[in-house]
């Protein structure tokens, strides 16, 4: 079937099976950063922010998100939140493998949009679920928090 | 040493690709998945496929140019299976097409004919001829009885050769069993020990679900193959496709991959995949990808080997150990090139760092009907270090002494008797002499640097006495008054596991470990580390040193892994990962390098290589003791466990942790590595589910021992500990993991009968 989103800023039209997943059908269409993991959406590893909100690709059927705005890592790279929450996480030691890294950059962006700064158990219970493939709960949360404290800081300047 | 200047290299070809192998795409590429053998049994006729598509394909091992076989450490393994079948599963052909679900589809519709029906095709004849009908039924059940008996069915000349060949063995004798026969030093030893203990331990690897699956892409540019795998044996699988596709090895371009797997893979099992692949994209000339199924994953590509380690232990009252035997099973499935160095290093792990007064070890390794197996270094001796530590555990809680002095004590060398002291000799083949003397050294010499610091920080970081003097008093408490578990408060144990992790085996049958490593500082100052490129985390290690001995910028330092195609390093990456060896190199070159850098113009080249520059071997191979080791790093884990006896939770209340790895080099980055490696561990002690922490506790010793590696300790440790405290808090032992909820029932539930019956034998003496 043919589905109309904004993939990454562009209007295109997708070709995929109703049933088929969207990890595999964005994989398809060049989105290397969408990845398999689990697919049971847990770690993380195919995340995608589907109409601004981090969702597990491998457990949404292509078929359901006609007009939907998807942004993968590929293209979120560019944005200057990317930069901050990078900053955070190099600060915090963190060295991403590069299989997981969308599950972690897409969760931190989505703590840094909450309204009112989020506890550190609060941060630890969003990402405590991502897989531990290269790091360690502890250091991610630490990579979270310096990247808010990085984000305020700008946001105070501007 | 040897320091010259600069030549230029050429045909230098870079290994390392970036990315992940699945991410790699080509316009037209073609996606595969591998026709498996059903049956664990019985000698292959033809692979067909009849209705395939257009711009379908499916080879087999007939299609494969050249040799059909890929030979790693004189071991065969079958590229595409053909003739007799080793085991269920295996792959028989490839079959790829332009969609991945249309491919699986049709994997469905391959005819893999035997040349003796076997019992599976004689089932799915009489199925397919079966109608709808309810009147056919008669005739139904009447095919089913005519069916052949399974004795009939199944070829007995292909079950063949006797799946359960022993490839490799070792056997370690100390103290009695090497004057006595194995009877003679049993009686003598056992049977007037003051406590003895007898179990067998297993601990199985489990492959994490959230990793990349194993596969290939490969694609042909006229004359030349480019295949992207994540091989950490470059060199294997170049000389393998060459050979499969009957070209030359100039022609085949190893793209390294990056692997994000926690058990290190990328060895025979790999190259076997690479060159499915290869053989796929050569012959349709077209880009192929093959990414495996998580199901695949699991069932073919486990990590580690299947181990059965048999424990009997005798001790005396004051706690040391009188006799050590251990009987070690290794599964290797059908086959495995590393068979021989694993079953070695299981047999040296096997007794630890302890030196009992009399030892025996016995490891065989085996061929079944099981999926090839492989090695990983980083955790080749974990299943060892599970089944001596819940061992020592038991024989503590056995002879009540804590678990700390029990250790300590047994970690000393064994001192003769004064009227059995023998001479200061080593073990003679003089057949003059009338009963062959005992050697009074024993036979590991396991370089542990400084346990008993190790042992207690960790212990009294946990304050692991008072807890477990209370909570074995309470589970004695719980076993005499029978309370029924099912009704009562959280159950709490705790557990301690002391562990190593070696650098540098001095043993290797298979390949040397020396490493190699070339430095060259150019005119502009930027070093070049030419080498395999180890982890980022080792990596920043080398840049650091290099930066501080020649006082340079450490962002002027690269490290280069390109290679001319011939002078690939022959040996897996395994060798070149260790970190105490090849820094070391590192450091000598740069040393090298910082005495000429004033006297000699540059750009100026320092080579090293060995397994250790100032280290002589002390390992005897023919006799097999001496010092195994370059180096080891010493682990202490405490676990407090707490299980809620009505839904069976585990819970893990709080980690301690104390390491010993010489000189570190990077405390924070090694600090992460020991987090990383517990949250792992933590998704895998128990099947299906991650156990909760609640706190980790860690704390670095710097001994004088020489640097060695942090990954790797916890998996060492962390299961043995848990284990331990699970068993405690249980009043049973627990001898295999990952545990279960049906295993803990079980356990329960037989302590529980197991009381009755003695409860209700008691009280038949005493009415009598």
């Amino acid at each position: 079937m043919k589905i109309p989103v904004t993939l990454n800023g562009n209007k295109i039209i997708l070709d995929a099976h109703a049933d088929e997943t969207l990890m595999k059908v964005l994989h398809k269409n060049g989105c290397t950063s969408v990845k398999s993991g689990c697919s049971g959406g847990f770690c993380g590893a195919c995340t995608i922010l589907l109409d601004d909100r981090p969702v597990a690709s491998c457990k949404i059927p292509a078929g359901i998100v006609r007009s939907s705005d998807i942004v993968t890592l590929d293209y979120f790279v560019k944005t200057e939140e990317y930069i901050t929450i990078i900053s955070g996480f190099q600060k915090a030691g963190i060295k991403l493998c590069g299989y997981c890294t969308a599950g972690k950059v897409f969760s931190a962006y989505q703590i840094m949009k909450m309204p009112k700064m989020p506890t550190r158990q609060e941060i630890t219970d969003y990402v405590k679920a991502l897989s531990p493939c290269c790091t360690d709960l502890e250091t991610l949360v630490n990579g979270i928090i310096y990247a808010i404290q990085i984000s305020n800081k700008r946001q105070k300047r501007t | 040493m040897a320091v010259k200047k600069t030549n230029t290299k050429t045909n230098l070809r870079s290994l390392e690709a970036k990315g992940f192998y699945s991410d790699v795409e080509k316009d037209g590429c073609l996606y595969a998945a591998l026709v498996r053998s059903p049956a664990p049994a019985g000698k292959i006729k033809s692979i067909t496929a009849p209705d395939l598509p257009e711009g379908y394909f499916l080879y087999t091992s007939r299609d494969i140019p050249g040799t059909k076989t890929i030979t790693a450490n004189k071991t065969v393994t079958k590229i595409f299976g053909y003739g007799n079948v080793s085991y269920s599963g295996e792959p028989v052909g490839i079959l790829f097409g332009p969609d991945e679900e249309t491919v699986y589809k049709l994997l469905d519709t391959v005819n893999i004919n035997f040349d003796v029906e076997n019992l599976e095709s004689a089932l799915h004849n009489v199925i397919n001829n079966q109608t709808d009908e309810a009147s056919n039924f008669k005739e139904f059940v009447d095919q089913i009885n005519e069916m052949p008996s399974l004795d009939t069915v199944i070829d007995k000349s292909h079950v063949e050769e006797n799946p359960n060949v022993i490839v490799a063995t070792r056997e370690i004798k100390y103290g009695l069993y090497e004057s006595l026969t194995l009877a003679q030093a049993d009686a003598k030893l056992f049977e007037n020990a003051d406590y003895t203990s007898t179990d067998t331990w297993k601990e199985k690897l489990l492959t994490p679900k959230w990793q990349e699956t194993e596969g290939a892409f490969a694609y042909t540019e006229g004359e030349k193959i480019h295949i992207f795998a994540p091989s950490r044996w470059a060199s294997f699988t170049q000389k393998s496709v060459a050979a499969a596709l009957d070209i030359d090895e100039a022609s085949v371009f190893i793209h390294k991959t990056k692997s994000a797997g926690i058990y290190p893979s990328g060895l025979a099992r790999t190259t076997q995949l690479a060159v499915q692949i290869a053989a796929a994209a050569w012959l349709s000339k077209k880009p192929v990808k093959l990414i495996l199924s998580q199901a695949e994953q699991e069932s073919f590509m486990v990590p580690g080997v299947v181990t059965e380690i048999t424990y009997r232990s005798a001790l005396n009252k004051d706690g040391r150990l009188k006799a050590l035997k251990i009987s070690i099973d290794i599964d290797i499935g059908c086959s495995n090139p590393f068979a021989q160095e694993i079953t070695d290093r299981i047999a040296i792990a096997a007794a630890s760092y302890y030196k009992p007064e009399n030892l025996y070890i016995s490891a065989k390794a085996h061929t079944s009907k099981n999926p090839p197996t492989s090695i990983s270094m980083q955790i080749i001796e974990s299943q060892a270090f599970f089944a001596i530590e819940n061992e020592i555990q038991k024989v503590s809680n056995l002879s009540m002494i804590f678990p700390d002095e029990l250790r300590l004590l047994n970690a000393e060398p064994p001192v003769p008797a004064p009227e059995e002291k023998p001479k200061k000799t080593k073990k003679t083949t003089d057949k003059k002499t009338k009963a062959a003397p005992v050697s009074t050294e024993f036979p590991f010499d396991i370089p542990t640097g400084d346990v008993r610091s190790v042992i207690q920080t960790a212990l009294s970081e946990s304050d692991f006495n008072r807890k477990y003097a209370s909570f074995h008093m309470d589970a004695i408490d719980r076993a005499e008054k029978d309370s029924k578990p099912f009704f009562a408060l959280p159950l709490r144990g705790i557990g301690v596991a002391t562990a190593y992790i070696p650098s540098g085996y001095s043993g290797q049958t298979s390949f040397s470990n020396d490493a190699k490593i070339e430095v060259t500082l150019s005119a502009d100052e930027k070093l070049v580390i030419h080498t395999i490129k180890p982890s980022d985390v080792i990596q920043d290690i080398w840049k650091n040193s290099a930066a501080e001995i020649l006082q340079i910028p450490k962002q002027n330092i690269q490290i280069n892994s390109e290679f001319p195609y011939n002078e690939l390093p022959e040996a897996p990456e395994d060798s070149y990962s260790s970190i105490s060896i090849v820094n070391e190199l590192v450091k000598k070159c740069c040393n090298d390098i910082q005495k000429k850098r004033f006297h000699q113009p540059l750009p100026i080249t320092a080579k090293r290589g060995g397994t250790a520059a100032t280290a002589k071997p002390k390992w005897n191979k023919e006799k097999f003791c001496g010092t195994p080791f370059y180096t080891t790093s010493f682990i202490t884990t405490v676990v407090e466990v707490e299980l809620d006896t009505y839904t069976y939770n585990e819970k893990i209340k709080g980690i301690w942790v104390t390491v010993d790895c010489g000189e570190l080099f990077d405390e924070a980055a090694a600090r992460r590595t020991i987090r990383l490696e517990i949250q792992q561990e933590l998704t895998m002690l128990v099947k299906g589910k991650t156990v909760p922490c609640d706190a980790i506790n860690i704390n670095f010793i710097q001994s004088n021992n020489r640097s060695g590696q942090v990954g790797g300790l916890i998996h060492n440790s962390l299961p043995a500990a848990f284990s331990s405290a699970l068993s405690l808090a249980l009043t049973t032992q627990l001898t295999e993991i990952p545990c279960t909820e049906d295993l803990l029932f079980q356990l329960i539930r037989d302590r529980t009968k197991e009381k009755t019956e003695t409860r209700k034998s008691e009280n038949q003496g005493a009415s009598e």
